[in-house]
């Protein structure tokens, strides 16, 4: 069993080093749900930041007349929900298990915090990683906006909105070459439940 | 050697994108930071230059600009440009002079030199930047939930009391959400 490869494999993890990929290992634990879970609701409190390991999660976004849109549709390697470690405000869509299982490794917010009060080179790189990402998906987000609204159309201004969604969510950007990630392998390398900083069980 | 807190601590205390900076962190963010004088007229940076600094102002003001559109004035105690730091992405407005001052300059090679030497200055400093990046998202995403609505009228956002409406003020609102 390729114990010391699972974690790398993803690409936010990737070349973090040993002594990183070690805290990683001890704070985050994986999940394994059903098509139609929901992971979190719009409005809800932000919690975790999750990392999609297999299956698909779609995001979903309430529109201001009650409709609910999908957004996107993410794939193995994608985040979900990380700004939930950065600002902990309340989610801003919704993001439910698309079509069969999904696994998805799991961190708190609270873990988070802990690590980076404690200067843990993990939460640093975690966080450098996150806010490169989000800040390439700000500025690629507001420039199609801007196409958005110089379109005439309904139609066309709702069609560059989309792209500009996806921009957003950075799904545009991620074309995630990772083959099949082994999820046995990642569980194997998680810290065995004794072993593990004690937190009350969130429900999903 | 000083034995009494440094004048520019006072000042840093203030800015919110120092926050959570100890006494510990500073000489890392003094090596970054150096002030030096603006001239009213004067051209901080221009839209499509590459972003090599974050800017402080002491005193003085200074406005962003997309082309005639003013977005912005910045005043004592501000900071503009911050989101360089972060990616050195091209500048997406003008910086210019309006009032003479004092400006200190955080150097986005020395704020790199930090961040690769795992300082948590830097991170603290990387931490406040997240929070407006993820705030310019969140709002984005409102807009963008707008203009999903098949119905909308138009794209411009409902505009607060006293901001301007329709295109421009729409226009200038996302160019103050993207300033760097």
């Amino acid at each position: 069993m390729s114990a010391n490869l699972g974690l790398e494999q993803l690409p936010i993890f990737r070349g973090l080093g040993a002594e990183a990929l070690q805290v990683l290992r001890g704070v985050a634990t994986q999940r394994t749900c059903r098509a139609g879970d929901v992971l979190f609701t719009e409005g809800d409190r932000a919690r975790e930041i999750f990392v999609l390991l297999a299956g698909n999660v779609s995001i979903f976004k309430r529109l201001p007349d009650g409709r609910e849109e999908c957004l996107a549709t993410l794939v193995p390697g994608a985040l979900v929900g990380e700004l939930a470690v950065i600002d902990g405000q309340p989610r801003s869509a919704s993001a439910r298990v698309a079509g069969g299982p999904a696994t998805l490794l799991a961190l708190t917010r609270e873990d988070f915090d802990r690590l980076f009060r404690a200067n843990k080179p993990f939460a640093f790189l975690l966080l450098d990683r996150i806010v490169i990402e989000l800040s390439g998906r700000l500025r690629r987000a507001t420039s199609r906006f801007a196409e958005a609204n110089a379109e005439n159309s309904p139609q066309a201004r709702a069609a560059k909105a989309r792209e500009a969604a996806m921009s957003l969510l950075g799904v545009d950007m991620t074309q995630f070459d990772l083959g099949e990630i082994d999820i046995d392998a990642i569980e194997f390398e998680l810290a065995p439940p004794e072993q593990r900083f004690k937190r009350p069980k969130t429900p999903l | 050697m000083s034995t009494g807190p440094h004048p520019l601590q006072a000042f840093l205390a203030q800015i919110p994108l120092f926050a959570g900076l100890t006494s510990e962190d500073l000489p890392d963010v003094l090596r970054a930071l150096r002030p030096r004088s603006m001239r009213e007229g004067e051209t901080i940076f221009r839209q499509g230059d590459a972003g090599e600094a974050a800017f402080v102002v002491e005193s003085g003001a200074v406005e962003i600009r997309i082309g005639e559109l003013t977005v912005a004035r910045m005043g004592a105690g501000e900071v503009f440009g911050e989101l360089a730091l972060i990616d050195g992405a091209a500048r997406s407005a003008d910086a210019v002079c309006v009032e003479s001052g004092t400006l200190h300059r955080l150097d986005k090679a020395e704020f790199d030199f930090l961040r690769r030497n795992l300082r948590p200055a830097a991170y603290k400093i990387l931490r406040v930047l997240a929070v407006t990046v993820s705030e310019r998202l969140r709002e984005t995403n409102d807009h963008i939930a707008r203009a999903l609505a098949p119905d909308a009228p138009e794209t411009t956002p409902a505009p607060a009391a006293g901001e301007s409406t329709g295109v421009r003020g729409f226009l200038s609102r996302l160019a103050f959400w993207s300033k760097s």
